[in-house]
């Protein structure tokens, strides 16, 4: 079976992967306002799943007792 | 009544001579400000609040994506705001030249998109092979009571962590080492999840779009059962403006 190029223009992931810091960057005083908040928030995100993401290393491998098993919440 | 104060969202810059009919058959908000043989394709917007949302973030994409159509464009990041017209037009005039150079730089090219990821068990078979002592330590977990399994775990993700590096320079070796010496020039962005290996952008010229997709393919027949990829393009040269501009350059108009 052979792959195509697929040039989904609803595949977010590959948008966004795109548009947030590449392209032409002016600089970020003149990007809109809310971006930057809502950037932070995502940001905030992925720090609060860095354990997250050691566990799906974890599963990575096959560990997945864990999620039989639910553990503490870190916040 | 107060007049609102506008604001000017950029999508792109392009090569034009009729900056009046560059904008066929683009949305009825979408205008231009022309400078010598270039033109700022941009929208009037009412504030300066603008979410990161789905819609947003799609529609950035699909009007640059559309203008590419036509001709080559150089893409705003998303969120590139301008206060003024003469913003606008100061920039063109700063960075005439750049900008010039980056054009001539992408013209006949096109910008493709690779991501691979390993399959979820393949992966598993492959980490429980070649790393044994990762193998031990997850049968040890296992045998651990469930309420002091959490800390082991996350050691252990860390483990496999740190071994994903190796494999994932090993993909690099077998995967993109070959496209990239078809393309003219490539990058290598951040990683999206634990699984994925490569996350890569390649400028391929025009006329060697097939012989590069021949080879994606060459490649995709020879790791198939281990990786899923994810072939993407042609997208606007989004990984290959070099252009960094600070807000001085562009004076106050």
């Amino acid at each position: 079976m052979a792959v195509t190029k697929s040039i989904d223009a609803s595949s977010l992931v590959e948008v966004i992967d795109r548009i947030l810091d590449k392209g032409l960057v002016i600089d970020v005083f003149v990007r809109v306002s809310l971006v930057g908040i809502e950037l932070l928030a995502i940001e905030a995100r992925v720090v609060l799943a860095g354990v997250e993401t050691y566990l799906k290393y974890a599963e990575a491998i096959g560990l997945t007792k864990l999620a039989a098993h639910p553990h503490p919440v870190i916040v | 009544m107060m007049k609102s104060k506008k604001y000017y969202y950029a999508y792109g810059v392009i090569e034009t001579e009729e900056p009046k009919t560059c904008l066929s058959g683009l949305q009825e908000n979408m205008s231009v400000i022309p400078y010598r043989d270039l033109a700022l394709v941009f929208s009037e917007v009412a504030n300066h609040s603008l979410q990161l949302t789905k819609e947003n973030a799609l529609a950035h994409h699909q009007i640059i994506a559309q203008i590419m159509k036509r001709q080559t464009i150089i893409p705003f990041s998303f969120g590139t705001l301008f206060n003024k017209k003469s913003e606008m037009t100061g920039l063109l005039t700063a960075a005439y030249g750049e900008i010039k150079k980056t054009l001539e730089q992408l013209y006949g090219k096109l910008e493709l998109g690779l991501k691979v990821i390993w399959k979820k068990e393949a992966l598993a078979i492959k980490l429980e092979r070649d790393y044994e002592d990762l193998k031990r330590f997850k049968e040890e977990i296992l045998s651990l009571p469930p309420d002091s399994v959490y800390g082991p775990a996350i050691l252990l993700g860390q483990r496999v962590e740190a071994v994903m590096k190796e494999i994932q320079s090993e993909c690099q070796e077998q995967i993109y080492s070959p496209l990239q010496a078809i393309a003219l020039d490539a990058r290598l962005n951040k990683l999206l999840n634990e699984r994925m290996v490569l996350n890569a952008a390649f400028l391929v010229s025009r006329d060697q779009e097939t012989r590069f997709d021949a080879m994606v393919n060459e490649l995709y027949e020879q790791y198939q059962e281990q990786l899923n990829f994810m072939y993407s393009g042609p997208w606007p040269p989004y990984n290959f403006i070099n252009l960094k501009l600070d807000r001085h350059v562009i004076g106050r108009g």
